[in-house]
C-alpha cells in the first residue's frame, strides 16, 4: 500500500532534477503523476515510465496552465497534488542583471507557481480537499545572493502563505520546501569550484550537500495525509545551513 | 514500516500529545519508552502500543535531574539502543505578565526546558552511536507572544534555542535535532472547550484549517516523519502543525 495511493498529482518540472525525484517517488507511492515540463524530450522520457503521464507545459503561460488543468481534471476527475517545482537559475553578477533578465526569471520562477495555484486551486477547493508544494530556496531567507533568482524565491514565499490563508478553509494546503544547495545539474555548476563545495560542506551542520531524494521525502510528507494539519509552513531542507 | 526496530523514548507520553506519537510510532514499528507521572493513563498508553510492539513505561518525576539518566540507562539494558528522544512533556499556569510569579516561572522551566536539557545531554552519547533523532516542541504561545503565557512562552523559545544550538553541535555526528510547535485536541482542550464554548469557536475560526489537530493523526505522523530516514535533511527546524495559524520568521 503506498502513501499516495488513488491520487493525482502535477508535478512541474518534472522531467529532471529534484522534479524527475518527486515525480518517481510519488508514482512509487501509489499516484498518478503528471510530469508537466516544457522540455519535449524529457516529457518522452516521463511517458515511458509507469503512471507518469508527460504533459507539455510552459508554466509562464496563463493559457497553457488553463488547458493542461482542465484537461487533466476532465481525464482524472480529481486533481488531489500540485508540486510547483519548475525553475530556472542565473550565475549572472548582480551588475549584469538587467530588466529583461528580471522578467524573464519573474516570469518563470515566480508567476509559474502563482499561475499553478491560481488554476488548480480552485478544482481542489470545490472538492475540499488538495496539497500544495511550492518549491522556493533557502536563499530567500539568508540573505545571500543579491540577484532575480532570490527575489523570484521570495516571490514565492510570500504567495504560498496568502494562498494558505485564502484557501486553507476550503481544506486546501499550501506550503513550502526551502532546499539548500542541492546536489542536481542545476547546481552543477559549483561541482567544479571544489574549492567552493568544500567550504559550502562545512559550513553545514550535517557536513554534505543535499540530494534531490531529501527534498523528494520532504515532498512525499506534505503531499500526504501524515501533513493534514499543516498549512502555511515552511520546511528548510538544507543540512542546517541556515539554522546557523 | 517506517521506523521498524527503532527505540525511542517519548516525555509525558501517557496522554494527550504524547500518546499520539506514541501510538503512531508504535505502529511504524517502533519500540516507545513512555515516562510520564500519571501511573493510570501510563498503563493504559503502555497497553496500547503494546498491541504494535513492545514497550516500555516510567513512573518517573523528571523535574528531578536525577531520575533521568537511569531512564536512559534502562532503555539501553532492555533495546540495546536509542533512536529518538522526543521532549514533550511541560507543565505551566497561565497569568498575566505582572501577575506571573517565580513559582510559575520555576514549574515552567522545571518541567520544560529542564528536563528537555537533561534528557538531550544524558542521551547524546546513545544518539550519536545511532545516528538519532531529537523532537522538542515549541508552541506559538512563545512564537506569537500569546497573552498568559509568559512562564510558558519562555520556556518554549529557550527550548528552541537550545535546540538550534545542538542541531549545529551535532550535525557533524548525524544527529537531526528539530522542533514541532503544535496545536492538538487534546484531553486537557476538550474539557476546556466544553467550558469555554465561545472560546473555542473563536479559537477555530481563526485557525485557516478550521479545526485542531489531532493527536496521533496530526502531530504524531509529522513526529514520524521528523524519527525516519525521509527527514535525514532537515535540522534546526521548527515545524509549524497548526492549521495555518502562525506563519513565522
Amino acid at each position: 500500500m503506498g502513501r499516495l495511493d488513488n491520487e493525482i498529482a502535477i508535478v512541474t518540472g518534472g522531467a529532471s532534477g529534484i522534479g524527475e525525484q518527486i515525480v518517481d517517488l510519488f508514482s512509487q507511492e501509489g499516484a498518478t503523476v503528471i510530469a508537466a515540463d516544457i522540455n519535449e524530450a524529457a516529457l518522452e522520457k516521463a511517458n515511458n515510465k509507469d503512471n507518469v503521464v508527460g504533459m507539455k507545459l510552459n508554466v509562464a503561460s496563463d493559457e497553457e496552465w488553463a488547458q493542461v488543468a482542465k484537461e487533466i481534471k476532465e481525464r482524472y476527475g480529481h486533481i488531489d497534488i500540485l508540486v510547483n517545482n519548475a525553475g530556472i537559475s542565473s550565475e549572472k553578477a548582480f551588475k549584469d542583471i538587467d530588466l529583461e533578465d528580471w522578467q524573464k526569471m519573474l516570469a518563470i520562477n515566480g508567476f509559474g507557481p502563482f499561475a499553478g495555484i491560481k488554476h488548480i486551486a480552485p478544482y481542489m477547493s470545490e472538492q475540499k480537499q488538495g496539497s500544495i508544494v511550492n518549491i522556493s530556496s533557502y536563499t530567500a531567507q539568508i540573505g545571500q545572493g543579491f540577484n532575480h533568482y532570490s527575489a523570484s524565491k521570495g516571490a514565492v514565499r510570500a504567495l504560498s502563505r496568502a494562498a494558505a490563508t485564502q484557501f486553507g478553509r476550503s481544506g486546501v494546503r499550501v506550503n513550502t520546501l526551502f532546499p539548500g544547495i542541492i546536489d542536481t545539474p542545476m547546481t552543477q555548476g559549483l561541482s567544479e569550484s571544489k574549492e567552493l563545495l568544500n567550504q559550502l560542506i562545512q559550513a553545514t551542520p550535517l557536513q554534505r550537500l543535499g540530494k534531490p531524494d531529501d527534498i523528494a521525502k520532504a515532498a512525499l510528507f506534505l503531499a500526504s495525509d501524515d501533513s493534514s494539519y499543516i498549512t502555511g509552513a515552511e520546511i528548510v531542507i538544507d543540512g542546517g545551513f541556515s539554522a546557523q | 514500516m517506517r521506523l521498524e526496530g527503532k527505540v525511542g523514548i517519548i516525555t509525558g507520553g501517557a496522554s494527550g500529545i504524547g500518546r499520539g506519537i506514541a501510538l503512531a510510532m508504535a505502529k511504524e514499528g517502533a519500540h516507545i519508552a513512555i515516562v510520564d507521572i500519571n501511573e493510570e493513563k501510563g498503563n493504559q498508553t503502555l497497553r496500547d502500543i503494546s498491541q504494535y510492539k513492545e514497550g516500555m513505561l516510567f513512573i518517573r518525576d523528571i523535574s528531578k535531574k536525577a531520575n533521568i539518566h537511569p531512564i536512559i540507562n534502562e532503555v539501553i539494558d532492555k533495546f540495546g539502543k536509542l533512536d529518538i528522544l522526543v521532549n514533550n512533556a511541560h507543565a505551566s499556569k497561565q497569568a498575566s505578565f505582572v501577575e506571573t510569579t517565580m513559582e510559575m516561572m520555576e514549574l515552567s522551566f522545571g518541567t520544560g526546558f529542564y528536563p528537555t536539557f537533561h534528557f538531550m545531554k544524558a542521551a547524546y552519547p546513545e544518539l550519536k552511536k545511532s545516528k538519532g533523532k531529537v523532537i522538542n516542541f515549541a508552541s506559538g504561545a512563545g512564537i506569537s507572544g500569546q497573552p498568559t503565557q509568559t512562564s510558558y512562552a519562555a520556556a518554549k523559545e529557550a527550548i528552541r534555542a537550545i535546540t538550534r544550538v545542538a542541531a549545529n553541535e551535532w550535525g557533524p555526528e548525524g544527529i537531526n535535532v528539530n522542533l514541532i510547535s503544535p496545536i492538538a485536541l487534546t484531553e486537557g482542550v476538550e474539557a476546556w472547550s466544553e467550558n469555554h464554548p465561545e472560546l473555542y469557536e473563536q479559537m477555530v475560526n481563526n485557525i485557516p484549517l478550521r479545526r485542531l489537530g489531532q493527536p496521533e493523526e496530526d502531530i504524531g505522523r509529522t513526529a514520524v516523519f521528523l524519527a525516519s530516514d525521509d527527514s535525514h535533511y532537515i535540522t534546526g527546524q521548527t515545524i509549524m502543525v497548526d492549521g495555518g495559524s502562525i506563519k513565522i520568521y
